[in-house]
């Protein structure tokens, strides 16, 4: 990056955009905040420091970036990732009014077909469907090729159980890339709904392959296993359901059962039955399995994959 | 100075301090709340949190109407307003599910903090030797004062029932 030192605040920003564009987000961070450095009021680098933030999913961040470019220069570029900050920061009702605004602004064929895609998983969370597939029509017909567009198909029809019309979207991203981790994920959930297990367990292996964290990739694992070993079924979709919770969901849940097992406590103390040892052991026990449980699976699943990398 | 994004921890010499929001949370459930309110801001000072004021205002008002429920529940006692022991206990549950409603929303932010320091490579103490430590001293704390109150305070798992 020592090329990079006398550039400008707009070389910097074009620049972080092609680092953006590689999936290089770390870099483009590092680009964008000297390009702030030396002009704070540029809106631009806000509104592509809260894109690029929103990458490893820092929320609070990327909403912050997104209304200081807002601020700044309320164009549909910054009203754009506003709604994608909005969107990931699970508040759908708010993040539509910005898309809105955004799907007007006659922004470049990239950053539409984006706008499209997002406006529509938008609709979609507020259960607005028709329009959410209206938009995704307008995405496709924008860019019939595009992997992302036609995965966001796939999942959308798939989610609405048109499994035929699904399984021609994720036909076309498998097209595009085959080593994709989300048209994978949902070839496989479409094999497995069609029964064809070998099928199912073909495509999340490859999607594990690629991304051995992916939540969707492995529920699907978790799944295909149930399905294999009936017996024992339940086992692999409590686990994998424990260890795919994210940190606030996980806290949540150990406060939250933590409250009912003292209240059960309390009850069946009232009924004259001494029970509280035994319920506290149970949610130890509980709180191992959530705690130990996920570095567990990965063992697990690191030896099936490596298995499967030397067949 | 550096642009600083939001949602970044500032720069402090207190790094190797730093655990997981989880440790003092588990803290305020199997210890009690003298070693999870004190974790709690020890971690969010060492962190250097950017919402590490409102973070030390919900421990402060944690432990202050703690005080007052409890102090409420042993005034209802002495004068025999609470019925039977299980609507006692019950009135208990109230307390604790406020004390742990706290430390969970604590935990929550604090979260926010400590998952961009570990993206940035940061390095976490483990808390299992802290919270082993904490449950052998725990009856010791527990016994400093010998007042219901004080109990009501620090209570951790089975402050419930027992």
């Amino acid at each position: 990056m020592s090329e990079t030192v006398d550039w400008d605040p707009d070389q910097l920003v074009r620049a972080a955009e092609r680092e953006l564009r590689a999936g290089e987000w770390k870099a483009a961070v590092e680009l964008l905040r000297r390009a702030l450095n030396l002009d704070e009021a540029h809106a631009r680098a806000h509104a592509l420091l809260a894109l690029a933030l929103l990458v490893p999913g820092r929320t609070a961040g990327a909403e912050a970036e997104a209304r200081r470019a807002l601020q700044l220069d309320g164009s549909p570029y910054s009203h754009y990732v506003m709604a994608a900050a909005l969107f990931a920061r699970e508040r759908p009702g708010d993040a539509w009014a910005p898309c809105h605004v955004a799907l007007g602004g006659g922004l470049d064929r990239e950053t539409e077909i984006a706008i499209h895609v997002l406006g529509a998983q938008i609709r979609n969370a507020r259960g607005e469907r028709d329009e959410a597939r209206d938009l995704l029509d307008r995405a496709i017909h924008l860019a019939p090729t595009r992997l992302a567009t036609r995965v966001a198909a796939a999942r959308f029809e798939l989610v609405s159980g048109r499994v035929d019309v699904a399984a021609l979207h994720v036909g076309e991203a498998l097209r595009a890339s085959g080593t994709d981790v989300a048209a994978n994920v949902i070839a496989g959930e479409i094999a497995l709904r069609n029964d064809n297990v070998a099928d199912a367990d073909r495509h999340v292996q490859l999607a594990l392959l690629q991304d051995s964290l992916d939540r969707d990739a492995l529920r699907l694992w978790a799944l295909i296993k149930s399905r294999k070993q009936r017996a024992i079924g339940w086992s692999w979709r409590a686990l994998v359901w424990a260890a795919t919770r994210d940190d606030r969901q996980q806290t949540g849940l150990l406060v939250g059962s933590f409250l009912v097992l003292q209240l059960l406590s309390i009850l069946a103390n009232a009924a004259g039955v001494s029970v509280q040892n035994k319920l506290v052991w149970i949610w130890l026990g509980f709180l191992v399995a959530m705690y130990w449980g996920p570095a567990g699976l990965q063992k697990v699943l690191e030896a099936e994959l490596e298995r499967v990398d030397r067949r | 100075m550096s642009y600083a994004i939001a949602d970044e921890p500032h720069d402090t010499p207190w790094k190797h301090l730093v655990v997981s929001p989880a440790g003092p949370l588990l803290a305020e459930i199997v210890v009690g709340s003298w070693m999870s309110l004190p974790w709690f801001v020890v971690n969010a000072i060492a962190l250097g949190s950017p919402t590490k004021r409102k973070e030390i205002a919900l421990c402060v008002v944690q432990l202050l109407v703690t005080a007052l429920l409890g102090s409420l529940l042993l005034w209802a006692d002495d004068r025999e307003l609470i019925e039977n022991r299980t609507l006692l206990q019950l009135a208990m549950l109230v307390i604790v599910t406020w004390k742990i409603g706290i430390a969970h929303a604590l935990t929550t932010i604090q979260s926010r903090a400590y998952q961009v320091y570990e993206l940035d490579g940061g390095p976490a103490r483990t808390t299992t030797f802290v919270l082993s430590g904490g449950i052998l001293l725990r009856p010791y704390v527990q016994g400093l004062f010998d007042d219901p109150l004080w109990d009501i305070i620090v209570m951790g798992l089975g402050g419930v029932v027992g």
